[in-house]
C-alpha cells in the first residue's frame, strides 16, 4: 500500500501525468473542437474532412476537453499533486523543531509545497466550474424585460431550469458608438432591475464592470442589432408580440442597411416558415416571403403600421427597436480557481526569492562546529 | 508614422552589434555602454509612441513584438550583473531582440483604437508578464544554446521565472476575461497553447538527473529548449494558423 501511495505520488508518474496533458492540450487548442463549432462550421467541417472526422470523433479528439480520458488525466494528476504535497508537507513539519534556519530559507523551503497546493485547489475549482458552472447568451430589445424565461436564452454551458432566476430585468437603452471603420468605441446598457419585491434599481452596463442580479452576473457580449418588432393577431383571436433579431453588421452601422433572417414560427394550422428582410434605420422596411410547406402563403413589404393577412393570422409590422447582447453567469468554481492561482504564484515566488542553504541541526550548535576548542 | 522608422532601425541593428560584440568576446564593457545607449532609443521610441497615441503601446502585432524585444534586452541588462555567466551567454537572445525590432516593422503602424475590452487594468498586467515571460524564457534558452550544459544551475533558475512569468501572465488573463466576459476559460486556442506551454515548463522542471558535477542531463537541457519553441509558435505563429479572441486586435 505504502508503495503504491509513493508511486502515485511520486515525480516520475508527475512527469508522464504532466507531458500527456500538455499533448492533449496542444491537440485540443489544434484540431476542430465540436463545442466551439456554430451548426454550420460543424457541417463544414464533416464534409470537408469527411472520413477524418469520423476518426476524430471516435477517438473523442474533436472533444477533447469533455472527454473521459482527459478527465481521467486530471484526476490522476490532482491525486499525485495531492499525495506529492502530502508528502513534502509532513517532512517540512517533521523538520521544523529541529533545526535553525534563517526565516528567509525557511519560506523557501515552503515555496514549493505552497505553489503545489496551490495548483490542487485551481484544479478542484476548475471541476466545480466544470460540474456547477452556467453560461447564456441573451438578446434583450429596447423596452423587453427578462423574468428567467427559458426560452429567452441560449445556453452556453451548464443547465437551467425556469425559474431559477426569480428577479426581472429590463433592456431601457442601448448606447452604441463605433469608430470608424467598425470598431466599437462605446457601448453602454442602460437597465432597470428589480429583485426581491425591492423597488427597482436602474444601472448601467459597461463592459468590464458587470452587473450581479438574482444570484448571476450580466456581461455585454457585444453583439447588438435592430429587432423588427410585430404584432401576430392569431386565429382565435389571441395577441402575442413577436421580436424577430437582426444583427447589422458594425460597418454598416449608422448608415442605411438591409439585412435578412429565416424563422421557423407554429401557427394553428402547421409550422410556418418566414423569410425576413428588413431595411434601417431611418425609414424601416419589412421585406415578408412566408410558406408553409410547398405552398407560398404571403410575400410583399410592410412600412411601420401596416399588416399582412397570412391564412387567416395577422402580422402587423410595428417598427424597429436597437437590442443588445448580454452573457448571465454563474460559476461556484471561480473564487477557487483564482485563490489557487494566488496561493501557487505566492509559493513559487517564496521559492524564487531566497536560496535555501544547507540544514544546521540544533544539536549542531550545541556540541559546537567542528574545528572549535 | 514615418518618424518612428528611424529609431527602431537603430534599435534593431544597436541590439544586433552589441550580440556580435558579446559573442566575440572583447569590449564587452563597449557593449554594454552600446546597449545602454540603445535601450534608451528604444524607449525613447516607446514612450514618443504612447505619448502620441495617448495609449499604451501593448496592442498591435508591431507594438507587442516591439515590447518584447525590449524587456529582453532590460531583462538582460539587470540580470547580468547577477549572473556573470549571462554576460556572454545572453548575446543570442539580444540578437533575436535587436531580429525583432526590425521585424516588427513588417506590421502596421498604426495605432488602433482601444475597444471597452481593452480599457482594463488588466491589459497592463497581461500584457506585461508575457513580454517578461518571453524575455526570460529567450535568456534561458541562449545561456542554454551558447554554454551547453554547463550552466544548470543558472538555467534553471530562468525556466523557474519563466513558468512564473508565464503562469502570472495566464493568471492575469483569465481575471480580465472573467470580469470582460463572464467567463475566465474558454479553451480558446491560444488559451489551450498557453497553458501546453506552462505544462511543457513544468514538466522540463520535473526532469531530474544529470551528471555527478551538477550539470543538468540532456532532458532538462532539450526539455527546457522545447518549452520555449512552445512559447515562441505561442505567441507569434499560431493566430496564422488558429482563429482566437486575441486576432482581432493583433493584426491591425
Amino acid at each position: 500500500m505504502t508503495t503504491l501511495l509513493q508511486g502515485l505520488g511520486s515525480h516520475r508518474l508527475a512527469r508522464w501525468l504532466i507531458g500527456l496533458l500538455a499533448l492533449a492540450v496542444m491537440l485540443g487548442g489544434s484540431l476542430p473542437q465540436r463545442p466551439r463549432l456554430s451548426p454550420d462550421d460543424l457541417s463544414a467541417w464533416q464534409t470537408e474532412w469527411g472520413q477524418g472526422a469520423a476518426l476524430l470523433e471516435g477517438l473523442q479528439l474533436s472533444h477533447i476537453f469533455g472527454a473521459w480520458w482527459f478527465d481521467a488525466l486530471c484526476l490522476l494528476l490532482m491525486l499525485n499533486l495531492l499525495l506529492g504535497t502530502l508528502t513534502c508537507l509532513r517532512r517540512r513539519l517533521a523538520e521544523l523543531p529541529d533545526y535553525t534556519r534563517p526565516l528567509p530559507q525557511v519560506l523557501a523551503l515552503w515555496g514549493s509545497p505552497l505553489a503545489h497546493l496551490g495548483m490542487l485547489i485551481m484544479l478542484g475549482g476548475a471541476y466545480l466550474s466544470a460540474l456547477g458552472g452556467f453560461g447564456a447568451h441573451l438578446e434583450l430589445s429596447e423596452g423587453e424585460l427578462f423574468s428567467g424565461e427559458a426560452q429567452k436564452l441560449h445556453v452556453d454551458r451548464g443547465h437551467y431550469r425556469a425559474g431559477q432566476f426569480t428577479a426581472a430585468l429590463r433592456l431601457d437603452r442601448v448606447g452604441i458608438a463605433l469608430h470608424e471603420g467598425g470598431l466599437l468605441q462605446e457601448l453602454q446598457l442602460e437597465l432597470t432591475s428589480q429583485e426581491n419585491g425591492v423597488s427597482p434599481q436602474r444601472t448601467t452596463l459597461e463592459t468590464n464592470a458587470p452587473f450581479s442580479l438574482g444570484g448571476y452576473s450580466f456581461f455585454p457580449n457585444n453583439r447588438f442589432g435592430y429587432s423588427a418588432l410585430c404584432e401576430r393577431h392569431l386565429v382565435g383571436g389571441e395577441r402575442r408580440l413577436l421580436l424577430v433579431n437582426f444583427a447589422v453588421p458594425r460597418s454598416e452601422w449608422g448608415r442605411p442597411w438591409s439585412v435578412e433572417n429565416r424563422r421557423n414560427l407554429t401557427a394553428e394550422r402547421g409550422p410556418t416558415y418566414y423569410r425576413l428582410k428588413l431595411h434601417g434605420p431611418e425609414t424601416p422596411l419589412l421585406e415578408l416571403a412566408v410558406s408553409r410547406g410547398p405552398r407560398a402563403l404571403f410575400s410583399g413589404r410592410l412600412k411601420p403600421g401596416q399588416s399582412a393577412e397570412i391564412d387567416g393570422e395577422t402580422l402587423t409590422f410595428i417598427g424597429i427597436r436597437p437590442w443588445a447582447g448580454l452573457y448571465m453567469a454563474a460559476d461556484p468554481g471561480q473564487p477557487w480557481v483564482f485563490a489557487g492561482l494566488l496561493l501557487m504564484l505566492s509559493g513559487f515566488t517564496l521559492h524564487l526569492a531566497h536560496r535555501p542553504q544547507p540544514a544546521r541541526h540544533s544539536h549542531d550548535i550545541r556540541q559546537g562546529a567542528p574545528g572549535d576548542a | 508614422m514615418p518618424s518612428e522608422l528611424l529609431p527602431q532601425l537603430l534599435a534593431g541593428l544597436g541590439y544586433q552589434a552589441v550580440a556580435g560584440l558579446l559573442l566575440w568576446g572583447r569590449l564587452t564593457r563597449a557593449a554594454l555602454t552600446l546597449l545602454c545607449l540603445t535601450l534608451l532609443t528604444h524607449l525613447g521610441l516607446l514612450t514618443w509612441r504612447a505619448w502620441q497615441t495617448q495609449q499604451l503601446p501593448i496592442v498591435t502585432r508591431y507594438e507587442d513584438i516591439t515590447v518584447d524585444a525590449l524587456c529582453i534586452a532590460l531583462l538582460y541588462l539587470l540580470l547580468q550583473w547577477r549572473l556573470p555567466a549571462l554576460r556572454r551567454g545572453g548575446a543570442l537572445a539580444l540578437l533575436l531582440a535587436g531580429i525583432g525590432t526590425l521585424a516588427a516593422l513588417a506590421y502596421s503602424r498604426e495605432a488602433v483604437p482601444w475597444s471597452p475590452a481593452l480599457r482594463s487594468p488588466w491589459l497592463l498586467f497581461h500584457a506585461q508578464f508575457n513580454s517578461l515571460a518571453i524575455a526570460m524564457g529567450t535568456l534561458a534558452a541562449s545561456l542554454a544554446l551558447l554554454t551547453g550544459r554547463r550552466e544548470g544551475a543558472a538555467i534553471r533558475q530562468l525556466l523557474l521565472w519563466s513558468f512564473l512569468l508565464w503562469g502570472a501572465m495566464i493568471g492575469s488573463g483569465a481575471a480580465w476575461a472573467s470580469e470582460a466576459w463572464g467567463r475566465y476559460w474558454a479553451w480558446d486556442p491560444i488559451e489551450s497553447w498557453a497553458l501546453a506551454t506552462l505544462l511543457a515548463y513544468g514538466w522540463a522542471l520535473h526532469l531530474r538527473g544529470g551528471t555527478a558535477d551538477g550539470h543538468p542531463g540532456r532532458g532538462w537541457y532539450w526539455g527546457g529548449l522545447g518549452a520555449y519553441a512552445l512559447m515562441l509558435f505561442t505567441t507569434y505563429g499560431l493566430l496564422f494558423l488558429r482563429y482566437s479572441l486575441h486576432s482581432q486586435y493583433l493584426f491591425q
